[in-house]
């Protein structure tokens, strides 16, 4: 996930601070990324090069205030707009079943066991994670990744199910 | 709340016995919510009705609140699972001829409870499972949500200490089941009360505290998740998994 695309978003608000920037992409994030300053400050100074954001001369204080750019606004849209590649195959337990079957590796069924195990142990943690947000106001959208990742376990589990049954297990 | 000790069931079909429930071991406490998962056959319905006093084990033990329902005399049974467990089943299980009030009503008619007291009760339910103005409907005319929310009402009439749901959302689409499962959730929470619930849909076993699996007449995995507050990392995971 780019830092970019979150900085671009914050920017297209309200002309910002840097460190201001970092503590806002935070926040959107709720607080579940924690970022180096290093990383973000280090692209604002390349979406300044590519002209995405500009400085604004601020007489008041030293502190540089970055606001976004016609060109800035238009690399969002664009962004928004546009389809992401599918990629299957990211999955690493998708490329351990490939080179378990290669080896013939004979603790597949307990290799399948674990893993649904740990993905049975994540749906009940998005569970008291998705209780304690119903509770909370402007949490709409991370309700929204929580069904997502539950409907992408849900797949993985029924997955695994057809895997055993296939195995005989 | 729950104990089962060895427990074992078997069914004999002409010359064959197939043992359905191969000494299952299982403990629930009081104000969980439990669902129990696994392929068509695995033994979960059977696994349920026993819990209810439905049915009786070959052999092991079974307790609800330290009571053998087992050891009870048909009378004394029927009387113990009116007053302390709820059935709420996928097809609901209404009586057709009659309207939604006296569906719900009816296992407080069958224990002789003052008028007054069961008109409250029914009217307070009511509003609490959402079918307000359907009081006078028959279940035909209602939706199959609406018709699992008066079985669910039904249920919870005779304020049960234990709920045994056999696939509840099993007839409804995802929307509606939700619903009907965030009654549940609601119901669990506020009630303090125990819920068993069967189903194979994991989307629906998300809106439970753990999860258990039977495989072949055995617990196969038992889930209960662990520390709250571990939610570090979790989105950043659901990111990059929405994201690959
Ligand atoms: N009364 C009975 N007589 C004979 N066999 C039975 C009886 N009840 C259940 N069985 C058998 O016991 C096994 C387990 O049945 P059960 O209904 O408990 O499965 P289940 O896990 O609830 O399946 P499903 O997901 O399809 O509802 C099945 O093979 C079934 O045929
Ligand atoms: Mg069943």
């Amino acid at each position: 996930m780019s830092v970019k695309y979150g900085i671009l978003t914050i920017l297209s608000q309200s002309p910002k601070h840097r460190y201001d920037l970092k503590v806002t992409l935070e926040n959107m994030m709720y607080k579940q990324w924690t970022l180096n300053p290093g990383q973000v400050y280090s692209t604002i100074d390349r979406l300044v090069r590519d002209k995405l954001v500009e400085e604004v001369s601020n007489a008041e204080n030293d502190l540089k205030l970055y606001q976004i750019t016609k060109n800035g606004r238009e690399e969002v849209e664009r962004w928004l707009q546009n389809p992401i590649e599918v990629l299957l195959l990211h999955d690493e337990f998708f490329f351990k079943i490939l080179c378990a079957k290669r080896l013939n590796f004979d603790l597949l069924n307990k290799m399948i066991f674990q893993q649904k195990e740990a993905v049975i142990k994540k749906i009940l943690q998005l569970h008291y994670l998705r209780k304690e947000l119903e509770n909370t106001a402007e949490s709409e959208a991370m309700l929204y990744l929580i069904e997502g990742g539950l409907l992408h376990l849900e797949a993985d589990l029924k997955w695994m199910d057809m895997i055993s049954d296939l195995e005989g297990y | 709340m729950i104990n089962v000790r060895n427990l074992k069931k078997s069914y004999q079909i002409s010359d064959d016995r197939y043992q359905v429930l191969n000494d299952i071991n299982l403990d629930v406490s009081k104000g969980e919510f439990v669902s129990i998962m696994g392929p068509s056959g695995s033994g979960k319905s059977t696994l349920l009705n026993i819990l209810g006093g439905l049915d009786t084990p070959d052999s092991g033990e079974v307790l609800i609140n330290n009571i053998n329902i087992d050891s009870l005399n048909d009378k004394k049974k029927t009387l113990f699972r009116r007053e302390n467990i709820g059935f709420i089943f996928q097809n609901y299980q209404l009586l057709h001829n009659m309207t939604v009030e006296e569906n719900i009503s009816m296992p407080m008619h069958a224990d002789k409870i003052n008028k007054n007291i069961i008109e409250k009760q029914v009217k307070d339910i009511i509003d609490a499972v959402g079918l307000k103005g359907k009081e006078k409907n028959f279940p035909s005319q209602l939706s199959g949500g609406q018709q699992q929310r008066v079985s669910i009402a039904r249920a919870l009439i005779m304020n049960p200490v234990l709920i045994l749901a056999d696939e509840p959302t099993g007839n409804l689409d995802r929307k509606t089941g939700t619903e009907v499962l965030k009654l549940l959730s609601n119901l669990h929470r506020n009630n303090h009360l125990t819920i068993l619930m069967v189903t194979h849909d994991i989307y629906a076993a998300s809106y439970s505290d753990r999860i258990i699996l039977l495989k072949d007449g055995h617990v196969e995995m038992d889930v209960k998740h662990e520390k709250e507050g571990e939610n570090v990392d979790l989105i950043t995971n659901i990111l990059e998994k929405l994201n690959s």
